[in-house]
């Protein structure tokens, strides 16, 4: 089992069974990512790749099949395990950012330590170390709202490095932002992907960031195309 | 994380701070309600300490001879009975001399009645412990003589002080003849009617005077206050001259009124906290509702079901914590203000405090059940996906 790996198997996810909104939102979806591999996932809207994530990243479970993350079989684990796997297996970058607005930059790049429980001294070197590397040392006492949109996407990605995960999930982590910033925020994954090795796995509209990966897999209606 | 539920009180300072202001004046007036009746209470214990263990024995209404001799040792002879004191009774219908020689009548109804007993029972009958405020008291060398002692009430309400005379009219056929009593001493207040409103004189004095000796009254005084019921049954028992009361048993009476209101007071004043407490759910829900991004992120980021409901249980607590401080605050305040400004005593015991801080703690632990696990309860997929 490979550091940071990841594998779908016959992965099935019905919405509502049963009932007369029933919708199969993945029709059986066989997929493995190798540890430190950059991927891209494209496809329209409503074919499942945000169902997809949700499933890798231990949000929803799946209706059958299993998905394994270093091996472990994800549907096999109570909320609890699941919330841990999700701190310290997996980095979150967000379309929209997602940071909290009441608490500073500090704060948030800090929080899944907290939920992990690491010391504050720790936590303390952590996020100074992590502000150097999305270039914001100066910015650890400002609110989200004083960032512009690219800093805070920095900050994302710095609270997504909190606790070292092997595996990024991005989701349109450029779709908020202008062209230059969003080949800068692009060029930072990059970056760790090649630097940390870590798994990456970016879901995107654009061609030129799919271009960019080691490999897209393209989703349509539920399945890989 | 409290330093994060501590923040997130303080996001919306108005909101939060009337939400504390709810609970502080719920436990303002607890506090304050509570201490007004420890008050009332402690004034009661008072009053009626010193005669808690005393009995009062008078003639039955039927029996005009007054107490014999037998009787009094008889009821000496009763288990758990320490001493009987003998008093008796002598009516004044005309005044004396006051204000410095001025003639003056007798107010407030139209008699004043000397109370005469044996200085050397005096203590047992005021209160070793009560002071004469002005003058002396009694002692053993007064009898034969024409002195009064005076208890506070009365003092006042006759206008007399140390040095003046009241007069005592004897009638005997249709001869009258005036004895004047010299005020020797003025007793300080001490809560009890039957003290404040006497007017004490040496029962031998009376007795040669009246050439009579007829006792009207006894103060029976027992070693066991828990006994005195059953010891005012037994002197009722042992004759049919007599009538035996204890002022303990109108204590009791006092008392269980008493705790009544107070009861219904302690309710009002948790009606007002129980709105204060739904007030700090309404905010804790309200401020979920406004964070249900947030906290769609922070289960996203890997924070568990607990962390989130913790969080917001310790947002509630801390509101309505605060709330309970500033109750606090509230209760020391209008004790100062009321005791400032009217008679009631207030005592803020440290059991009270202890009371209205923890209730204001596992109140807003309450208030913030449902809150807290319907945070807990988000589910991050949903809220990410429509926000």
């Amino acid at each position: 089992m490979n550091d940071g790996e990841i594998r779908c198997q016959d992965l099935v996810k019905t919405y509502n069974p049963g009932r007369v909104n029933e919708f199969m939102a993945l029709e059986g979806i066989n997929l493995e990512i190798g540890g430190g591999e950059f991927v891209s996932m494209m496809g329209p809207s409503g074919s499942g790749k945000s169902t997809l994530l949700n499933l890798i990243s231990c949000l929803d479970t799946p209706t059958r099949g299993e998905v394994y993350i270093e091996g472990i079989a994800i549907s096999k684990l109570n909320e609890f395990e699941r919330a841990k796997l999700r701190r310290e297996k997996f980095g979150f970058v967000f379309q929209q950012f997602n940071l909290i607005n009441g608490m500073t930059t500090f704060e948030n790049i800090e929080l899944p330590m907290r939920f992990k429980g690491v010391s504050k001294k720790d936590r303390q070197r952590r996020v100074n170390e992590l502000l150097g590397l999305v270039d914001l040392g100066d910015k650890g006492d400002n609110r989200p709202t004083e960032l512009s949109g690219g800093q805070q996407q920095r900050v994302a990605i710095a609270r997504a490095l909190a606790n070292d995960p092997r595996i990024i999930l991005a989701d349109e982590p450029t779709g908020n932002l202008d062209t230059k910033t969003g080949e800068k925020v692009m060029g930072l994954l990059s970056s760790l992907n090649r630097m940390e090795n870590k798994t990456m796995i970016v879901v995107t509209h654009d061609h030129r960031i799919a271009d960019a990966c080691d490999r897209i897999i393209q989703i349509q209606d539920g399945r890989i195309i | 994380m409290i330093d994060v539920a501590l923040k997130n009180v303080f996001r919306q300072k108005i909101r939060s701070s009337l939400t504390i202001l709810g609970i502080a004046i719920g436990i303002g007036l607890i506090l304050a309600l509570g201490a007004i009746g420890e008050g009332l209470n402690k004034q009661l214990k008072e009053s009626f300490g010193d005669i808690a263990g005393v009995i009062d024995v008078n003639t039955n209404f039927e029996n005009a001879e007054g107490i014999s001799d037998d009787i009094i040792e008889g009821i000496e002879d009763i288990d758990s009975v320490t001493s009987v004191v003998p008093v008796g009774e002598y009516r004044i219908t005309r005044g004396g001399w006051g204000m410095g020689g001025m003639m003056f009548r007798v107010r407030g109804g139209s008699s004043l009645t000397f109370t005469g007993i044996f200085p050397e029972d005096q203590d047992y009958l005021i209160g070793e412990q009560i002071i004469a405020e002005e003058g002396r008291k009694l002692d053993e060398s007064d009898d034969g003589e024409y002195v009064v002692v005076l208890g506070s009430t009365t003092a006042e309400n006759q206008y007399l002080n140390v040095g003046d005379e009241i007069e005592y009219e004897r009638r005997e056929d249709e001869e009258t003849e005036s004895y004047y009593f010299e005020v020797v001493g003025i007793l300080e207040e001490t809560g009890d009617s039957s003290i404040d409103e006497a007017a004490f004189v040496p029962l031998r004095t009376m007795q040669e005077l009246e050439d009579d000796d007829t006792i009207t009254r006894l103060k029976v005084k027992i070693s066991d206050v828990e006994l005195v019921e059953k010891i005012t049954e037994d002197i009722n028992d042992y004759s049919d001259e007599i009538r035996a009361f204890s002022p303990l048993s109108m204590v009791r009476n006092l008392e269980s009124t008493l705790s009544t209101i107070q009861m219904a007071v302690y309710g009002i004043a948790a009606i007002s906290l129980i709105v204060g407490g739904i007030g700090v759910m309404n905010t804790m829900i309200m401020s979920v509702m406004e964070r249900r991004r947030e906290i769609g992120v922070m289960k996203a980021i890997g924070a568990t079901t607990t962390t989130i409901l913790v969080q917001v249980l310790e947002e509630s607590a801390f509101l309505s914590g605060i709330g309970g401080l500033m109750g606090l605050l509230l209760g020391y305040a209008s004790k100062g203000v009321i005791t400032q400004y009217t008679t009631f005593t207030m005592i803020l015991t440290p059991e009270l405090i202890a009371l209205g801080l923890g209730f204001s703690v596992v109140l807003g632990m309450g208030a913030g059940l449902y809150p807290a696990w319907s945070a807990s309860q988000l589910d991050p997929i949903e809220v990410l996906r429509y926000e």
